[in-house]
């Protein structure tokens, strides 16, 4: 039934309007597609061949009013034309007040081109307003326009919300206070309708006085106390003046410091700004909520004179009203609430939102009545016969701004078009379409663009073009820039393996320049003053490899003769590492808190070889040609045994070199030893990785079956979703060759699985009878034996909570070195 | 592409703070140094980020990044910025106050990234002529 309905309202506001929809029994109000606002500013600019609406109309607003209009509602139905300097013509309310409404049309995210609307008018309008208004809908492309005063609409919205009450027989006030102008109307019911019987007003009132009050009265006074300032207040508010600046940063802040006073006592205003004599003067004062009434209780009491007027000629009684309903966002402001209670004696609604519910009522109003166009509203656009768009931009590019062309084949009079980026960063405005075109479109750095180009008719309905979307790649994805050959990556201990992992810094192909940061945390402590050290160490080549297969490119040391204190373990290091177009590395580190800084740039002619790391890379080299051997003949693969033991003399012979090369070392045999080594680590990774990657994806595999078993056990809701979120990844690690993917996909695993078993009475009676097996070895005997006995307790008393307390307090009774039952190996200190 | 994000207030209000005491620490110098660990902060906002997830459920990163538009020019197409013109000339404008910053919000899905103003930044601009007399 919806169908036949109007169901679109629009509030055609003096300084902001609203456009809302009635859906299914509620109603929505449409957002600014660009940026997050309900409203849209009633300002429509006209600059450099652009039609502007809203917001950034109203930047122009104030400092180019030949090219901005503003206001134009209150000069409706008059004869008054605003000249437009940029036009050379001048432009009628009606035709200002078009634009405004077909801007409106762009927030309609729901792609329906509304043929009929609801739109509001205040009380205050005539005959001619009203007609100027409707002719203002149908330049917009409204075939049919249905008026609705502004308080009935705040009434209707408030009817609709409450629908328990019972407003038969009475009558109220609607008072609605907004930015800059002030109405307040006496609605009545008469035979079931709805009236609007008298009404006041003032055009120039509104939340932005109270602002401009704020600064002048209380921050403005209050500056000149603090620093030397002459004529401060002139000095804002001229154009010329020297704080012109100032000012509007203060009436942001005061608007501010307003809003946060509806729900506060106090707000603090908090900047600073250089003095007649050049001091910083640092402000950070707290204004109060009575200062701010005592500066708005003028305008106030005028607002409450005006009602009463409204009173004394209808010959009524405070009581003879049900209430004063309340709209407008001023009349957030709880001092305005209570004077106006106060003052009048009759109950304040704030039972609606101030600031849409014009709009809403409008959209309830548009619901009842049928649309009487001979059709409804329409979903698919129109399309312009045989328009045909030719562009040409570049795809690709450097620079902040690129110019889009285009050819216009076909006829485009009355068309308009317009440009807005993706991101809402950008729009072009509407601008006249003709055969050709040209834009400079400004680009997002380091981003993919993406433009969306629309045709629009003269009411601002979208027309049908073959073209609908610009791309263009800035920064990093252009192919132009130098590429990056291996990948990069970090050198971390892997505490599960007891050997180390590579994290990838840089991909291959990354195109340099490049950054990027990394914490780590430290995996030994570093005594300050000791031989200790912390190795950053940064390595070329794939970054599944094991480190000692690629190349060092960097390898900055924190050693701990040049700590000037301790270095804890678990202590935060940031890393930051930059690779320049000439692949210059540098690394950069900065030991949390507020430690020391530690930075070397390497560059790629500039081999860092350490010997005495490359001494114990050699034999980490060694250690696991050993253990592959081992793993291998149990496996009784003797092919493989073979293979690696063909590795072994030449590791030896480099152990043997390594060992006579002296610490200071200054020819360059260490850069040839490096060199051999790696030749050997990349054999064995090329022998061994595919088994490693082998046996890990059983193990996940493995892992997978036994956690899929618990959770569907003993697992809750947020379990399964754990489980399944990695097993829906899983094909990214499973075809994957980097084994450090299938560990962390593992231990995710692994983890799901402990946080069940933690809850489960019989893993908890187990872990206590494995951690009681330990009892001669816990730090404080006499603890350990309390503890064990509760424990014991517990389990007779199936108070599985208290026992799994027992047990983590048990575990923390063991010894370090038990606690982490593997042992481990720093290489880099860094995990 | 069609996406609401939603941002809770809290973190904006965060987001905001670190830039104002950026602005602080960068007028009345550093000897703590405080930047640092701002730096920590707008990095794990950037690039931790929030997590998000799209209708299919599937989970997205959302990385939140401020942009100081400090200097920057203005012109009417700029959508990214509220902007308060002083002065009296309106062509080649710059910023020349920040009261709040730019904040995008970067989603990463399988697909690549892509970014949408989340707060535009709440600026006062300056004519080019203007500021040049002023200094």
């Amino acid at each position: 039934m919806n169908n036949n309905m109007i169901n679109f309202g629009i509030d055609l506001g003096t300084t902001n309007s609203l456009v809302a929809k009635f859906n299914k029994g509620s109603v929505e109000v449409f957002k600014n597609p660009n940026g997050f606002r309900e409203t849209l500013p009633s300002f429509v600019g006209f600059r450099n061949d652009r039609i502007l609406v809203g917001e950034q109309a109203k930047a122009y607003a104030e400092k180019d009013p030949k090219s901005v209009a503003s206001r134009f509602k209150r000069k409706m139905g008059t004869t008054e034309a605003i000249k437009i300097k940029a036009l050379g013509q001048a432009k009628t309310p009606v035709e200002l007040s078009g634009f405004v409404l077909k801007e409106l049309k762009t927030f309609i995210h729901t792609g329906e081109v509304p043929e009929a609307v609801v739109l509001t008018v205040p009380a205050s309008f005539d005959q001619v307003q009203s007609n100027a208004t409707k002719e203002a809908g149908h330049q917009a492309g409204f075939k049919q326009v249905v008026l609705l005063q502004e308080p009935i609409a705040a009434s209707l919205a408030y009817a609709n919300k409450e629908k328990n009450v019972d407003l038969k027989n009475s009558q109220w006030i609607v008072y609605d206070l907004g930015g800059g102008t002030f109405d307040v109307a006496l609605v009545r019911i008469v035979e079931g309708e709805l009236k609007v019987v008298d009404h006041e007003g003032d055009n120039y009132l509104g939340g932005s006085d109270f602002d401009e009050l704020i600064v002048e009265k209380i921050i403005a006074p209050q500056l000149e106390k603090l620093g030397k300032f002459n004529d401060l207040v002139a000095q804002m508010k001229s154009e010329s003046g020297k704080y012109n600046r100032l000012w509007y940063r203060l009436l942001h802040l005061a608007e501010q410091a307003k809003i946060e006073l509806s729900a506060k006592t106090s707000a603090d205003v908090d900047f600073s700004v250089e003095d007649d004599a050049g001091n910083n003067v640092d402000v950070l004062m707290a204004v109060g909520r009575s200062e701010l009434e005592g500066i708005i209780k003028e305008q106030v009491d005028g607002t409450a004179e005006m009602l009463r007027k409204i009173l004394t000629r209808n010959s009524l009684r405070p009581q003879d009203l049900k209430f004063v309903l309340m709209v407008g966002g001023s009349t957030y402001i709880p001092f305005v609430r209570k004077r106006i209670e106060e003052l009048l004696g009759i109950p304040v609604n704030t039972g609606i939102d101030p600031t849409n519910a014009i709009a809403v009522g409008a959209a309830y109003f548009a619901a009842t009545k049928e649309v009487n166009v001979g059709g409804k509203a329409t979903d698919a656009p129109p399309s312009a016969g045989g328009l045909k768009v030719k562009v040409s931009y570049n795809r690709a590019s450097q620079e902040k701004e690129e110019l889009f062309s285009a050819r216009v084949d076909g006829d485009t009079n009355g068309l308009f078009y317009r440009i807005t980026r993706e991101d809402g960063g950008y729009d072009s405005g509407l601008k006249k379409l003709t055969a050709r075109i040209a834009e400079d479109l400004p680009l997002q750095e380091d981003a993919y663009n993406f433009f969306a180009f629309k045709i629009f008719d003269g009411s601002n309905n979208p027309v049908k073009c073959e073209l609908d979307s610009i791309q263009i790649a800035q920064g990093k994805y252009s192919v132009a820039g130098q590429m990056l050959p291996e990948d990069l990556s970090l050198v971390k201990d892997d505490l599960n393996t007891g050997d180390t992992r590579l994290e990838s810094l840089f991909s291959r192909n990354s195109v340099l320049p490049a950054k990027t940061k990394k914490a780590v945390d430290v995996s030994k402590a570093v005594i300050h003053g000791s031989d200790d050290e912390i190795r950053i160490i940064v390595v070329e080549g794939p970054s599944q490899n094991h480190f000692t297969a690629n190349k060092t490119v960097g390898h900055l040391v924190i050693a701990g003769k040049k700590l000037s204190r301790d270095i804890l373990r678990g202590t935060e290091i940031d890393l930051a590492f930059e690779v320049s177009e000439s692949r210059d590395l540098t690394v950069t580190a900065f030991v949390n808190p507020s430690g020391p800084e530690f930075q070397q740039i390497f560059t790629p002619k500039l081999r860092e070889v350490h010997t005495n790391t490359l001494s114990e890379e050699i034999k980490i080299l060694e250690e696991k040609l050993e253990q592959e051997k081992k793993e291998a003949m149990a496996n009784e693969n003797y092919e493989m045994v073979q293979q690696l033991e063909k590795l072994r003399p030449p590791i030896e012979e480099l152990e043997g070199e390594a060992m006579l090369l002296s610490l200071d070392d200054v020819t360059d045999d260490r850069y040839k030893l490096d060199d051999r080594k790696r030749k050997i680590a990349q054999e064995l990774n090329q022998l061994t990785s595919g088994k490693l990657v082998e046996r890990l994806r059983k193990e996940y595999l493995e892992a997978k079956e036994e956690v899929t078993q618990i959770v569907s056990q003993s697992g809750n809701d947020h379990e399964r979703r754990q489980l399944h979120e990695v097993v829906a990844r899983e094909h990214t690690f499973l075809q994957s060759t980097n084994p450090q993917k299938l560990v962390e996909a593992e231990g995710q695993l692994r983890r799901i699985a402990f946080q069940i078993l933690w809850r489960t009475p019989d893993f908890l009676v187990g872990w206590f009878q494995h951690l009681a097996g330990k009892r001669e070895m816990f730090n404080d005997q006499l603890q350990a034996k309390n503890l064990i006995e509760a424990g014991k307790k517990h389990i007779e008393g199936e108070d599985y909570e208290r026992l799994a307390e027992v047990n983590s307090r048990l575990h923390n009774l063991l010894p370090e070195k038990e606690q982490d039952s593997k042992e481990m190996r720093h290489f880099t200190g860094i995990s | 592409m069609e996406m609401q994000i939603q941002i809770p207030r809290a973190v904006l209000t965060a987001l905001n703070q670190v830039y104002e005491i950026e602005q602080k620490v960068k007028k009345h110098g550093d000897p703590g140094n405080i930047s640092r660990h701002l730096g920590k902060v707008k990095d794990a906002f950037a690039e931790e980020g929030l997590p998000m997830w799209d209708t299919g459920g599937a989970q997205l990163r959302l990385g939140l990044v401020c942009e100081d538009p400090m200097g920057q020019s203005f012109n009417e197409t700029r959508t990214d910025l509220e902007a308060t013109i002083s002065g009296t000339g309106t062509e080649h404008l710059v910023v020349v106050e920040v009261i709040k910053p730019i904040v995008r919000a970067v989603v990463r899905d399988g697909a690549g990234q892509f970014s949408r103003v989340i707060q535009k930044g709440i600026v006062v601009v300056e004519s080019r002529k203007e500021q040049q007399k002023h200094e």
